[in-house]
C-alpha cells in the first residue's frame, strides 16, 4: 500500500493542473460545462490525495520503517491513537494532511455552488487548484512523506512525548481545519475581484465556510492552551510563543472580518476593508505555516521544522501581491453604497472594533518578527517575550471587551447622545459597583479591577439584549421566561449565538485576570517534608516506580492540606521514555472554580528527593468553562439554516430619512 | 473614538504601574524568571522552561535574591552572563523604542484614518436625529408590525 503513495500524489498533481486549466477556461469563456469538468478534476485530485493519505496511514500502523517518515515518528511501542497523531506529527505528514483538507474542502465548496460555476466558482476553482498545486509540488519534492531508507532501522524514533497527549489528537487537526478552511472565502474573494462580481455573493456563499474555519481555529487555539497547561509544566496556558502567535494572527483578522461583514450586509459599506481582511486572514494562515516550518524563529512548539520554509516565501509573496493588486484594480467598484450617518452608531462601534482587532494583529505580528527585523537592522539578536505582548495587548483587549458591551446598545445609523447615555447607565453602574466592591475587598491590581468591571459592564449589556428579546416573546406569545429566551436565541441564531460567544469570551477574560493573583513556589523536598504555597501545605510522602512498554513511570505522592485538613492527593510524575531517551514531567492539577493547585515534579533523585514546583492559579477553571460556553455559541451560529439566515438588504438609497432603529 | 483611544492609553498606563513591587525573595526570583528568556529552551522564558539547567538557574537567581540582591542587579548580572538577548522585552532606548512605539503608532494612525473616514463619510455629522416620523414611514412601520403579528 505504501508504494501507492507516490504515484497517487503524482496523479493528484496532474488532476489539479487539469482542473486549473479547465476552471480558467470556464472562467474566461464563461462556459459552465467546462467549469463542471474542472470541478470533476478537483474531485479526482482529492480522491488521489485520499489514496496517498491512506497509504501513509497504512505504513504508519504497519510500522513500515523502510519509510523515513515512519521511522522518524513512530516506534513499536507507540499506542495506536498516537500512531494516528503521527500523521501530522512531522513536517511531511502535516503538509499531506493540509493538502487532504484543502482538496477536500475545495471539492465540497465547488460542487455545492452549481449556479455560480460560470462565474465565481470557476475563478475560485483556479485559486484553490493553484494553492493545491503548490502543496502537491512540495509533497513530491522537498517534503516527500514517502522517502524510503536504504537500510531500515529495527525500531523507529517514536513520537515526541509532548505530542503524546489526548489534546494533541484533535488540536492540530482543528488548527489545520481553521487555516485551510479560510482558503475557501479567500478563493471566492479573489474570484469576486477577478470576475468583477463585487456584490455580496462572494461572502454570502462562503459565510458558513468562514464561520466554520473561524470556529475550528477558535476551538483549536483553546485546546492548544489546554495542552500547554496540562503538558508543559510551567503553570500557564499561553506564552506568546511564535507558533502560538502564528495561530492567533489569522484568528484576530478573521474575527475582525466576522464583525465588519455585518456592516456590509446591513449598510453596504466597508467593501474594500472586508475583502482585504479575508485576503489577509488566509495570507496570515499560510504565514503561520511558514513560521512553523522555517526555523527562522525559536519556538518550543516547532515539531515540524525543516527546510521547506524557503518555498513558502515566494508563494506568500505571490498571494499577497497578487490579491492586493486585484483589490487596487477593483478599487473604484468597491466604493461604499451608503454613507455613515452619525459617529454615535453601531457602524462606528464596528469600525472601532475592527481598528482594535487589526491593531492587536499588528502588535502580535510585529512582536513576533521584531527579533528578525532588529537583527537585520542592527546585527543584534534580541528577544520579545510575554512581558512585551502583555503590556501592549492587554489594553487593546480590555478596550475590545468594553466595545463588546457598547456595540449591542447602539442603534444602526444614528442615535442621539441622550439615548446613548440612557442605555449606558445600567451597564456602567454594574461595572462601577463591581470595581468598588472588589476594591473594598482588598483587590489592588488595577488590571484585574479593570478586567472584572468591564466584564460586568458587558455582561449586563448582553443580559439586557436577551431580556429585551425575551420580553417581546413573553408579551406576544405569553411564554414563560425560559421558553421566551429559548425562542429569542433560536429565532435569530446569528445575533444571539454571537452574544453567547461573547459571554464565553467574558468568562475567558475573567480567567485571564485571575493570573494577576498567581502564586508559585519551588522547593527541593525529601520524603516526609512539607512545603507551603498560597493557603496550601503540600506533604511529600515519597515516590513509586513502575514500568510500561514505552516508559518508566516515577510518581510522587503529595498530600494536599488546607487549614490542616486533607483536601486532595496529587501524583505528579517524572517519566523516562525509552524510545526517545527523554525525561518528561506529567503535571498533577486540583481544579476548582476558585483556583487551581498545579504541581509539577521537575527532578527526582535516586534517594527520593524531588524538586516540586507548585502554583496556585486563581480562576483558571473559568477559561475552560468560557471556552465551553463559546463552543455552545458557535454551535448555535453554525446551526443557522439558510431560511433563518439574515438576508442581505436590498440596495438602499444614498440618503434615507433619519429614523432611530435598534 | 477619542474615548476609546484615551481609555486604551489609560488602561495601558494603569496596568504598567500596577505591577506590584515584590518584596519576598521567591517573588523577586519568579518575576525575574518571567522577564528573561531561557538560554536552554528555544523561545521560552526562564520561568516556563522545564529543563534541568533552567531549574538550576532559577535556583541560582533565588539564592541571589535571598542574599539581598535587587531585581535590577540580578537582571544586570544575567545580561552580563548571557548577553542582551536574555531580556524578554526590547530595550527602552535606541532602536528598541521602535518595537514599543510602532504598535502605538498603528493604533493612533488607524484611529486617525478611521476618524478621517468617519468625518468624510458622515452625511450629517453633529445633527441630532429627527424624532419626527413621516406619514409614509409610519404606514410602512404599521404594515411591518401587522405582518409580525400575523395579521393581514
Amino acid at each position: 500500500m505504501a508504494g501507492l503513495g507516490h504515484p497517487a500524489l503524482i496523479a493528484a498533481l496532474l488532476f489539479a493542473a487539469l482542473a486549473l486549466g479547465l476552471c480558467l477556461a470556464g472562467a474566461l469563456r464563461k462556459r459552465s460545462d467546462i467549469t463542471e469538468a474542472g470541478v470533476r478534476a478537483v474531485v479526482a485530485s482529492f480522491a488521489f490525495v485520499v489514496v496517498a493519505v491512506l497509504s501513509l496511514l497504512t505504513a504508519l500502523f504497519a510500522r513500515d520503517f523502510s519509510l523515513e517518515y515512519v521511522a522518524n515518528y513512530t516506534s513499536e511501542s507507540l499506542p495506536a491513537v498516537y500512531t494516528l497523531t503521527s500523521l501530522w506529527g512531522g513536517m511531511e505528514g502535516s503538509l499531506l494532511f493540509w493538502t487532504l483538507l484543502l482538496t477536500g474542502f475545495s471539492t465540497a465548496a465547488l460542487i455545492r455552488a452549481p449556479a455560480q460555476r460560470a462565474g465565481l466558482a470557476a475563478w475560485a476553482g483556479v485559486v484553490l487548484t493553484g494553492v493545491a498545486i503548490f502543496f502537491l509540488a512540495l509533497l513530491l519534492g522537498p517534503a516527500d512523506p514517502f522517502t524510503t531508507l536504504a537500510s531500515p532501522p529495527p525500531d523507529g524514533s517514536g513520537l515526541n512525548p509532548l505530542l503524546q497527549s489526548p489534546g494533541m489528537v484533535i488540536h492540530p487537526p482543528l488548527l489545520y481545519t481553521g487555516f485551510v478552511g479560510f482558503s475557501i472565502p479567500f478563493a471566492f474573494a479573489v474570484a469576486a475581484l477577478a470576475s468583477g462580481r463585487l456584490d455580496e455573493a462572494w461572502f454570502v456563499s462562503t459565510r458558513r465556510w468562514t464561520l466554520f474555519a473561524w470556529s475550528a481555529l477558535s476551538v483549536g487555539i483553546v485546546l492548544g492552551g489546554a495542552w500547554a497547561y496540562t503538558e508543559l509544566g510551567w503553570g500557564g496556558y499561553w506564552a506568546w510563543d511564535p507558533v502560538e502567535n502564528a495561530s492567533f494572527l489569522p484568528w484576530l483578522t478573521a474575527t475582525a472580518f466576522l464583525h465588519s461583514v455585518v456592516v456590509q450586509e446591513k449598510r453596504r459599506m466597508l467593501k474594500v476593508w472586508n475583502v482585504s481582511l479575508i485576503l489577509l486572514t488566509y495570507v496570515l494562515a499560510v504565514f503561520g505555516t511558514f513560521l512553523t516550518r522555517s526555523g527562522i524563529l525559536s519556538s518550543i512548539h516547532t515539531f515540524t521544522e525543516g527546510d521547506t520554509g524557503k518555498w513558502f516565501l515566494p508563494f506568500l509573496a505571490a498571494m499577497l501581491l497578487g490579491s492586493f493588486a486585484l483589490v487596487a484594480w477593483r478599487l473604484d467598484s468597491l466604493r461604499s453604497e451608503n454613507r455613515l450617518d452619525s459617529l454615535v452608531s453601531r457602524e462606528s462601534a464596528f469600525l472601532g472594533n475592527n481598528l482594535l482587532f487589526v491593531a492587536a494583529a499588528f502588535t502580535v505580528l510585529w512582536g513576533t518578527i521584531y527579533p528578525i527585523v532588529n537583527e537585520a537592522l542592527t546585527g543584534v539578536r534580541v528577544s520579545v517575550g510575554p512581558a512585551f505582548f502583555n503590556s501592549v495587548f492587554v489594553p487593546i483587549g480590555l478596550a475590545l471587551v468594553a466595545l463588546t458591551g457598547i456595540g449591542p446598545l447602539i442603534s444602526w445609523r444614528r442615535m442621539s447622545k441622550g439615548s446613548f447615555w440612557r442605555v449606558l447607565r445600567g451597564p456602567v453602574s454594574a461595572g462601577g459597583l463591581v470595581a468598588i466592591g472588589l476594591g473594598l475587598a482588598g483587590i489592588r491590581s488595577v488590571g484585574a479591577l479593570l478586567a472584572f468591571s468591564l466584564c460586568a459592564f458587558t455582561a449586563v449589556s448582553l443580559a439586557g439584549e436577551f431580556a429585551r428579546g425575551g420580553r417581546v416573546y413573553r408579551t406576544r406569545e405569553g411564554l414563560g421566561w425560559p421558553a421566551a429566551l429559548r425562542r429569542t436565541l433560536l429565532r435569530n441564531r446569528r445575533r444571539y449565538g454571537g452574544y453567547v460567544v461573547h459571554v464565553g469570551i467574558l468568562l475567558i477574560v475573567i480567567g485571564f485576570a485571575g493570573a494577576a493573583f498567581r502564586t508559585e513556589r519551588q522547593q527541593e523536598i525529601r520524603p516526609g517534608d512539607t512545603m507551603e504555597v498560597g493557603a496550601y501545605t503540600l506533604a511529600y510522602e515519597g515516590s513509586t516506580r513502575s514500568e510500561t512498554e514505552e516508559k518508566q513511570v516515577n510518581a510522587a505522592r503529595v498530600e494536599v492540606l488546607r487549614d490542616g485538613q486533607a483536601v486532595a492527593t496529587l501524583r505528579p510524575q517524572r517519566n523516562f521514555h525509552f524510545a526517545q531517551q527523554q525525561t518528561q514531567s506529567e503535571v498533577a492539577i486540583r481544579s476548582t472554580p476558585v483556583e487551581d493547585l498545579y504541581v509539577v515534579m521537575t527532578s527526582l533523585d535516586a534517594d527520593g528527593t524531588a524538586v516540586l514546583r507548585a502554583f496556585v492559579n486563581p480562576l483558571t477553571w473559568w477559561i475552560w468553562m468560557g471556552a465551553a460556553v463559546m463552543a455552545a455559541g458557535i454551535a448555535v451560529l453554525l446551526s443557522e439554516t439558510k431560511g433563518s439566515a439574515v438576508r442581505v438588504t436590498a440596495p438602499q438609497r444614498r440618503r434615507e430619512p433619519a429614523v432611530a432603529t435598534r | 473614538m477619542r474615548r476609546v483611544a484615551v481609555f486604551t492609553l489609560a488602561a495601558g498606563l494603569l496596568l504598567s504601574v500596577s505591577t506590584p513591587a515584590s518584596a519576598a525573595p521567591a517573588d523577586i526570583a519568579n518575576s525575574v524568571a518571567a522577564d528573561v528568556m531561557s538560554p536552554f529552551c528555544p523561545g521560552s522564558t526562564l520561568h516556563d522552561c522545564s529543563s534541568a539547567e533552567a531549574q538550576d538557574l532559577r535556583e541560582e537567581i533565588l539564592a541571589r535574591a535571598e542574599n539581598g540582591w535587587s531585581r535590577t542587579r540580578i537582571m544586570s548580572w544575567l545580561e552580563d552572563e548571557y548577553g542582551p538577548s536574555i531580556r524578554s522585552t526590547p530595550a527602552t532606548e535606541g532602536a528598541g523604542w521602535l518595537a514599543w512605539l510602532l504598535p502605538l503608532a498603528v493604533v493612533i494612525g488607524g484611529a486617525a484614518v478611521a476618524w478621517a473616514f468617519l468625518r468624510r463619510s458622515t452625511s450629517s455629522s453633529g445633527v441630532e436625529p429627527s424624532t419626527q416620523v413621516t406619514r409614509s414611514e409610519r404606514s410602512e412601520l404599521e404594515r411591518e408590525l401587522r405582518t409580525l403579528r400575523g395579521r393581514p
